[in-house]
């Protein structure tokens, strides 16, 4: 036992077992995440089948079966439902019944004991919606106003049709309303602000501000007729749209109507092979990635979140990286190196540890409501009371998030600065370089992949930060995306959609718990995708930074 | 480069042209330049070769293509370098020997053409055939540039200096020509320290 640990064997488990433990639990995560939220895209098999009500009367069931669990028959018993003494042990399902508009509930909890027989009928349909999730049930008929259009195995093909039209419909709809209306609101706005600004000027004649407001009135007159033009577009494109209905029968029995203008996709899950539920898969994958939230987030795509946490990362890395790299310049060239400069260094990696919501606050309390606000009453006092910058937004999300991830930037820089070996500056000053231009001309560019450690590090800190995010600019629905055609494009005033903030709003602010469970995981996984391509772009570049200047200590 | 180490004391003076160095209010970094260094280990900036040479010709703000292509292939000719390197100018100085790397440090030395060139110990992290050739580059170089080496190594000395001073804990103990010096030592020290009864 004694030359066991002479050995030193024992050493190499322990420290092989740390590396196993870190490594299971990354992977473990990483697979649960994975698993959970991109496994809910396959789609699931609708099951029939039927079910005994506790006054002995039958009910039809239709649905996917989401989860399944066994409790102790105690449990259940509390909660008021009536078990037989001799079971110990109760299996019941969690349905996703669908139908939330017909029959209350989308998900709700069935005993094994008391389902029927099991089935998976061929023409059991799964339609998604714009509004009120699925639907579950059977096709009925296909109409088209007042005329019916296809019954029975035709209607398959015809509906299939019809839907791709009324979806193509939909986009066009959405596009004028995002594109064209959001470009002539944005511009009546601008004249507005103009406007406004003009009425403020001091000491301007009356009959001279009616002549410069002439020409306003005149482009908001146009702007005006051409808004009343595209929505007379939009109105009927907004009945074409309604043409279609579907009818089709639900678990009780019920023969509802569907507007196709209602529906996003359809799909028969019972019927589809291996190839098409691929298809399928993808198809909602790319849904998801892509698309805009609908019903309070829990259905529809998460694509402003990605964009808006890409976007807040940048703009952080813009503002970040000169900032600490100026800092720690100072700090480990010029500074004299004594016990104030001990202090200062000690505070700024102190910074480092102070909890992110704090940053928060002080975003909230300086940029947004002090800073923002004099940019208010300086730059913008024609919009007020209605603030631009006096209000969270992108820019001060970004501003908090640099403040929070400075310290370590000017960590890094300062340990790569002073990784630099001596004798390369001395060749530098021997040739007659002063101090500024040996430092410019070799030790800042040496120090460049240091630079990038820091910045990867402030990368995967800010992109995971939420916290803070709420207090500055980051909301649960943001109406338009930071970046688009109009002028000056980057709008860094606006508030934008975050990944961790959705997760958090998707997980724990969501009316609908069952419905939202999967797409946090799904969000939780694309997040986790995200910060990792990030860091992996700027690896790459620190990497081929290390190749350029390749030196001894490296 | 005494200013870079901080418990320095400096008596007399260093006249350069007549000119006390350490007169205060004098250019450091023109000083630099008329007086070329070499360190003892070799110092290549990580950059390229054609770079490393060019560096103190930028400095002076020397753009031209032509005026920087003809000085470095000037300089590593001079270094005895450039049939070495005269194909992968624009790899990374990295990539060289020791022996290379020193004459490379030599020739980024003398590309800006300084007056006098200080060698501290150049060959002291070398191999003898490394060292052979550096010893060569000087007997090339003693006739365009004043050269000031200072070496541990009393046969290289003697195989390279024209005239020699001998040194012993910052007190100049003897200076004469290195005939001299080596033959007929002047003080009692001197004698001991090169027929190897000390150090």
């Amino acid at each position: 036992m004694k030359n066991w640990f002479k050995s030193g064997a024992p050493w190499i488990w322990l420290t092989g077992g740390a590396v196993t433990i870190s490594l299971v639990a990354v992977v473990g995560l990483l697979a649960l995440i994975a698993v959970r939220g991109f496994g809910h895209f396959w789609p699931a098999p609708i099951v029939e089948t039927s079910y005994t009500l506790p006054d002995g009367s039958q009910m039809r069931l239709l649905g996917e079966i989401a989860r399944s669990e066994t409790l102790p028959a105690t449990q259940i018993r509390e909660s008021g439902i009536d078990i037989p003494e001799k079971e110990r042990f109760v299996t019941r399902h969690l349905v996703k019944q669908g139908n939330r508009d017909l029959l209350g509930r989308d998900f709700v909890w069935y005993l094994d004991a008391r389902m029927g027989e099991r089935s998976t009928p061929r023409d059991a349909v799964m339609i998604e919606r714009r509004e009120w999730g699925n639907f579950y049930g059977y096709p009925v008929q296909l109409r088209e106003g007042d005329r019916v259009v296809a019954e029975g195995e035709a209607l398959w093909r015809e509906l299939d049709e019809r839907v791709r039209r009324s979806n193509d419909l939909h986009e066009e709809i959405r596009r004028i309303e995002r594109r064209e209306i959001g470009d002539i609101n944005f511009r009546l706005e601008r004249i507005r602000l103009a406007e406004r600004r003009l009425q403020l000027t001091p000491g301007l004649a009356p009959s001279e501000l009616q002549a410069q407001l002439e020409p306003f009135a005149r482009e908001r007159g146009e702007l005006d007729a051409r808004y009343a033009l595209i929505q007379e577009r939009l109105d009927r494109l907004y009945r074409d749209v309604r043409r279609d209905t579907l009818t089709a029968e639900i678990m009780d029995g019920r023969q509802v109507e569907i507007s196709l203008a209602n529906i996003v996709r359809v799909s028969r899950p019972n019927a589809m092979g291996i190839g098409q539920k691929t298809a399928w898969y993808a198809e909602s994958v790319w849904e998801f990635i892509s698309g805009y939230p609908r019903e309070a987030n829990t259905e529809g795509g998460i694509f402003p979140a990605i964009f808006g946490t890409v976007t807040m990362v940048f703009v952080m890395s813009i503002i970040v990286t000169p900032f600490g790299i100026l800092a720690a310049i100072y700090l480990r060239e010029y500074a004299k190196q004594g016990p104030l400069l001990r202090l200062i260094r000690i505070s700024v990696y102190n910074l480092a540890g102070v909890p992110s919501i704090v940053f928060g606050v002080f975003g909230l309390g300086f940029f947004v409501y002090f800073v923002g606000g004099n940019i208010d009453r300086l730059l913008y006092p024609e919009a007020l009371p209605a603030p631009t910058f006096g209000t969270p937004g992108l820019f001060w999300v970004s501003l908090t998030l640099a403040l929070l991830t400075l310290p370590v930037v000017i960590v890094a820089t300062e340990e790569g600065l002073a990784r630099i070996p001596r004798t390369i500056r001395e060749g530098s000053l021997a040739l007659g370089a002063t101090k500024a231009e040996t430092l410019w001309r070799v030790v800042v560019p040496l120090a460049t992949p240091a630079m990038m450690t820091g910045l990867i590090l402030a990368i995967a800190r800010a992109a995971g930060e939420v916290a803070p995010l709420m207090l500055v600019g980051v909301v649960k629905l943001a109406p338009t995306l930071p970046i688009d055609g109009n002028f000056p494009f980057i709008h860094m005033e606006r508030k934008i959609m975050h990944l961790g903030f959705h997760i958090f709003d998707v997980g724990f602010q969501s009316p609908n718990v069952e419905a939202a469970r999967p797409l946090v995981y799904a969000t939780a996984l694309t997040l986790v995708v995200i910060i990792v391509a990030l860091n992996l772009a700027a690896v790459g570049l620190r990497n081929h930074l290390r190749e350029k200047y390749r030196s001894e200590s490296d | 480069m005494n200013d870079l180490i901080d418990i320095c004391r400096i008596e007399g003076e260093v006249l350069l042209h007549g000119e006390n160095i350490y007169r205060p209010g004098i250019d450091v970094p023109e000083l630099r330049r008329r007086v070329g260094m070499v360190f003892q280990k070799p110092n290549p900036f990580p950059k390229s070769i054609y770079e490393n040479v060019a560096y103190g010709l930028r400095l002076q703000g020397v753009k031209s293509r032509q005026v920087l292509d003809e000085a470095v292939e000037r300089s590593l000719r001079s270094a005895a370098l450039w049939d070495e390197v005269k194909d992968r100018l624009h790899d990374n100085a990295f990539g060289l020997s020791g022996g290379q790397q020193q004459r490379l440090v030599i020739a980024r030395a003398i590309a800006i053409e300084p007056e006098i060139i200080l060698l501290d110990e150049p060959c002291s992290a070398l191999d003898p055939i490394a060292t052979a050739k550096i010893e060569d580059l000087m007997h090339e170089l003693k006739k365009e540039y004043t050269i000031v080496i200072v070496t541990h190594n009393m046969q290289q000395a003697a195989r390279v200096a024209d005239y020699t001073a001998y040194l012993f804990l910052g007190e100049l103990i003897e200076f004469g020509e290195t005939r001299q010096i080596f033959k007929k030592p002047r003080s009692k020290q001197t004698e001991d320290y090169i027929t190897g009864r000390f150090g």
